[in-house]
């Protein structure tokens, strides 16, 4: 059976890639919600890391994949991100919330 | 691998150290481990299989309730005393921990300031507790113990189990013994002993130690501090003023809880009472009838309800302050800062964003918040949400259930002012959460509205 594609959601963390990198300056990195199109959570994180690319930011970690209605289904999604949700069903765009950036180096990851 | 290992080199070479003091005894023929038995190792597979079903309290996504690992130091110098296993009820069941002992607690004690005192370990702050309000109850009998209305609910139980009249005194919005109405119970005349909170188990609120000592001044009373959470943050440069002013006057109380096992990096089983007077040890006088014979010395099953106590306990603890002298501008303050920083970072994110109410800036490294609602049960309901929503991204918090009117002043909601309310809390006690909190708010965010309008 075809696999059927869906919207995928996940926090992704981030780092620069070069200066010019859309983090707020100083920043060493990020955490953001990432949502997208795909059928399987490969084709997710392929999407997603490539998208990050064009902003010169390196994906380090994508974690909590899963589908949207996954996650409606058993938590709960902020007003922001359904609102990307709802964008992405019209233009097929990956989509990402707020970065939330953090200045000093991560200490565990 | 998530948890530490560097606890077994450091246990291993320790070991050797430890058995070279026993050389001169024969060889145990009986050898008390025997060839490796694939029975223990099975055994412990289960025990760890167990253990799995815990939240990760060592991990700095887990931001929930009081609750940490010890620091490697810790764990291992208890480990190798378990070796030898002794009692601190008195010399001969333990000669060189029990002098580790005195050690680590003068050591705390100097940290308030006191350079005598009368004091030991105790098994946690429930144990700590209840020897300071026996001493106060045995100095002024029959008279009455009060504590904030806000402090824990151990004193209350403590006092019944004292057969003690015991009375809450109400706080402010900000979870602190309010003192116009401590001084008006002091007015009857019939209160013994005041217990004052430096850091509430629930919002880490500081009761104000210098308005209450000025009613000591009017009014004689025992003061009890009980900073069996918050004491050790006296090492931090980083406090409010008033947070501050009340911390630089705990070496003024009578008696002092603090718990190594909270904030002191220490394993379960560790809090520590301390009596400015040491003359209170002739309340604790008893005579033993057997056994311990060997040294005139005061010994501290002396001056302990508890006989049998754990020696590893004293090891750890002396071990830890070697490693981490507890001196402000020290690393082990640093540690400290590091969790009062991050506990205010966080704050002020929350305070900026609309979807959250904070009733108060965090006094040490508890913050408290809610989903931004007008009622009562629509708070409680969404915190509940968003507690579980956040646990499945890995991210733990905890629920706390505060008076509504923490709230109610701050952000304009009416209520009655003996509603409480759910809302959700964060101990922020690991020095890594500070970097962390961009994941922690990135988690929270990606919740936050939805939990409200689902």
């Amino acid at each position: 059976m075809p696999k059927r594609e869906c919207i995928w959601i996940a926090l992704a963390h981030v780092k620069p890639r070069s200066r010019e990198s859309v983090l707020s300056k100083g920043a060493k990195g990020a955490y953001v919600n990432a949502l997208a199109l795909a059928v399987d959570a490969v084709e997710f994180e392929q999407r997603v890391r490539g998208e990050l690319q064009e902003y010169s930011l390196e994906l380090i970690e994508l974690a909590d994949a899963g589908t949207l209605d996954d996650r409606l289904e058993t938590s709960a999604v902020s007003q922001e991100l359904i609102a990307l949700a709802d964008s992405i069903r019209v233009s097929d765009k990956i989509r990402f919330g707020i970065f939330h950036n953090y200045l000093a180096d991560e200490g565990i990851q | 691998m998530h948890l530490e290992e560097t606890t077994l080199q450091l246990l291993k070479d320790s070991l050797q150290q430890l058995d070279g003091g026993f050389a001169a005894l024969p060889a145990i023929t009986e050898n008390p481990a025997p060839a490796p038995d694939p029975r223990l190792a099975a055994v412990m597979n289960e025990v760890a299989n167990k253990l799995q079903d815990n939240y990760p309290y060592f991990h700095p996504l887990y931001a929930g309730q009081m609750l940490k690992p010890p620091h490697p130091i810790a764990r291992a110098a208890y480990a190798l005393a378990t070796w030898i296993n002794p009692n601190n009820h008195a010399l001969d069941g333990g000669r060189a921990s029990s002098a580790m002992e005195k050690e680590a607690v003068a050591q705390i004690a100097a940290m308030f300031g006191w350079q005598q005192h009368l004091g030991h370990l105790c098994g946690g702050g429930t144990m700590a507790n209840l020897e300071a309000l026996w001493v106060a109850g045995q100095l002024n009998p029959g008279k009455k113990i009060v504590a904030s209305d806000q402090s824990h609910y151990t004193h209350k139980r403590i006092s019944a189990v004292l057969q003690l009249p015991f009375a809450n005194v109400p706080s402010d919005i900000r979870g602190r013994m309010d003192p116009s109405a401590l001084e008006k119970m002091l007015a009857a005349g019939d209160v013994g002993c005041v217990v004052a909170t430096a850091g509430t188990t629930g919002t880490g609120s500081v009761d104000p130690l210098p308005e209450i000592l000025r009613l000591r001044e009017r009014y004689n009373f025992r003061l009890h501090v009980d900073a069996a959470y918050g004491g050790y943050f006296t090492l931090a440069s980083n406090l409010a003023a008033e947070t501050r002013a009340s911390f630089d006057r705990i070496g003024l109380a009578d008696s002092i809880v603090i718990d190594p096992h909270k904030h002191g990096l220490q394993p379960y089983g560790c809090g520590c009472v301390l009596f400015r007077d040491p003359l209170v040890g002739a309340i604790y006088k008893h005579e033993s009838p057997y056994t311990y014979f060997s040294s005139s010395e005061l010994h501290l099953g002396e001056i302990s309800l508890e006989c049998s106590r754990p020696g590893a306990s004293a090891v750890a603890l002396w071990a830890t302050q070697r490693l981490l002298p507890l001196v402000r501008g020290g690393e082990f303050a640093g540690m400290l800062e590091a969790s009062r920083d991050a506990a205010l970072q966080f704050a002020q994110r929350l305070a900026s964003d609309t979807r959250w109410m904070l009733p108060f800036a965090p006094e040490l490294d508890i913050v408290v918040w809610a989903p931004r609602a007008k009622t009562v049960a629509e708070i409680s309901a969404l915190s509940q949400r968003i507690f579980a929503a956040t646990a499945r991204q890995h991210l733990h918090l905890a629920l706390v259930r505060v008076p509504f009117r923490f709230f109610a002043a701050q952000h304009n909601l009416t209520g009655a002012r003996e509603d409480t309310v759910l809302c959700l809390r964060s101990v922020l006690m690991k020095p890594e959460h500070r970097n962390w909190l961009g994941r922690i708010w990135a988690i929270l965010a990606g919740v936050a509205d939805g939990a409200l309008s689902r």
